[in-house]
């Protein structure tokens, strides 16, 4: 019986790991903007969901604890020494992209980390003003004003060429 | 372009399969085990640190004195009478003489005044979190209040310090020695006003309280209850600080009681509605203890 629930936990563990691998990473490298702490971020996450016992409302449950604790994770790394002296994320990982897809990330890249949260959470895992509102504890109209200027930032580095 | 472009950009982005593998298999192994070989590199770690705490503070102490003293003996020499202590079982019982060395019992002459702006609170749950190297659970132990011996008086307000002895149940994150017997020095802010304010010029008794911004219900800790503590690091002597004046310190049977009485969504909402800034703070730290419940325990 034990082993029975044992294996069905463990085959659950590896089934989220697939499913939200790419989205925690994603948000990992979008925060720490530098491969190897957004594989640890993600080792972390991944452990750390491993480790927790109480069970999860819903997929949309799971799937908000995940980005929180990403999201957290990836800050604890900005206090440490050692992340302030690391250099940040460079050809590395543009490399693989388009000249034009790849001015659209760096320029992404450059935003202060706040502003990056945003719009991450907005344009890529399509979460709605209050969710993401929710999800950080702040203000809608804080997100909507962070968005805002994360647009116009973006227009700003990359001219005409990012419309909302 | 736009989003369309974003998600192009993101798209291509992807764990190697190396690192989803070995997340995998991290993920798999026995939790026991994988603690194991961390409270072992703590406790190597924390052994170095007690040596090189010791051997720095010989020689100190035969700079000083020309010779080792006793440090029980020396704390001992700077207990007080108890005067104007509440509560004050801790100074009888040093507990971690190292933490309380360069702490000195709070005497009824140091009141000022009682005026003071109002304590810290983080703006967002992830700032609070982000100021927060290690996060506990544990049980109290015992409660004292003490004046850091450097601290210069504030001339609006009378400060002492808490000092909170804190047995370590878990360590919920960061990098502290966790062990059945680990007992760890807190300090907080204590705001200090007289019993009787008729009676400033000749004070016989003091009341405290802590000074935060934590709803009342959760503001003054007991002796023998289990706290999840939220704390920023520790001061020369080892004496952990809480971050925004103790806001992150959630006790446990709070947590409980909130989220059987309430959904996160429910929370939310009641806070994107509220008007009243007492009743928003009171809302946020429901809300915070609710995610500290989800995420930590």
């Amino acid at each position: 019986m034990l082993n029975e629930i044992s294996s069905r936990t463990n085959e659950s563990i590896e089934e989220m790991i697939r499913k939200y691998s790419n989205m925690v990473y994603r948000l990992a490298l979008s925060q720490t903007k530098n491969k190897a702490d957004a594989d640890d971020v993600f080792q972390e996450v991944f452990m750390r969901l491993a480790a927790h016992t109480k069970p999860f409302v819903n997929e949309e449950h799971r799937k908000a604890w995940l980005i929180r604790v990403t999201i957290n994770c990836s800050r604890k790394l900005f206090r440490s020494a050692w992340f302030r002296r690391t250099v940040p994320l460079s050809d590395e990982v543009s490399e693989c992209h388009t000249v034009e897809v790849s001015d659209v990330f760096d320029a992404v890249m450059a935003l202060p980390r706040k502003y990056r949260t945003v719009i991450h959470l907005f344009y890529y895992e399509d979460l709605s003003i209050l969710q993401i509102s929710q999800l950080l504890s702040i203000n809608e109209s804080t997100v909507k004003s962070q968005l805002f200027r994360t647009r116009k930032l973006l227009r700003l580095k990359l001219g005409g060429d990012f419309d909302e | 372009m736009s989003k369309h472009m974003y998600r192009r950009a993101f798209d291509e982005i992807k764990p190697s399969p190396q690192l989803i593998q070995d997340t995998t298999a991290n993920a798999l192994k026995p939790q026991l085990s994988m603690k194991k070989s961390k409270y072992q590199r703590y406790a190597i770690a924390s052994s170095l640190l007690v040596v090189v705490l010791l051997v720095g503070m010989v020689s100190l102490q035969i700079n000083h004195n020309g010779t080792w003293g006793n440090q029980v003996d020396n704390i001992a020499s700077q207990l007080p009478d108890n005067q104007g202590l509440t509560p004050n079982s801790a100074l009888n019982k040093p507990i971690l003489p190292q933490g309380l060395n360069n702490y000195v019992p709070f005497h009824a002459n140091e009141y000022v005044m009682s005026k003071a702006p109002a304590p810290k609170q983080p703006l967002t749950y992830s700032e609070l979190i982000q100021q927060s190297q290690i996060i506990v659970l544990g049980t109290i132990d015992d409660i004292g209040v003490y004046r850091h011996k450097d601290e210069q008086y504030n001339p609006k307000a009378s400060f002492g310090t808490y000092i909170y002895t804190l047995k370590v149940d878990k360590v919920l994150s960061g990098n502290l020695e966790e062990g059945v017997d680990r007992v760890i020095p807190i300090a907080e802010r204590a705001w200090a006003k007289p019993k009787d304010e008729s009676e400033q010029k000749d004070i016989k008794e003091w009341s405290f309280s802590p000074y935060t911004g934590r709803p009342n219900e959760a503001a003054i800790l007991e002796k023998g209850k289990q706290y999840v503590m939220l704390l920023s690091g520790t001061d020369a002597s080892g004496v952990y600080a809480v971050p925004f004046d103790g806001y992150g310190i959630f006790p446990v049977d709070y947590i409980e009681q909130e989220s059987s009485n309430h959904s996160l969504v429910e929370l939310q909402g009641l806070l994107q509605n509220a008007d009243d800034t007492p009743l928003k703070a009171d809302l946020l730290y429901k809300i915070y203890s609710l995610y500290i419940k989800e995420e930590y325990l």
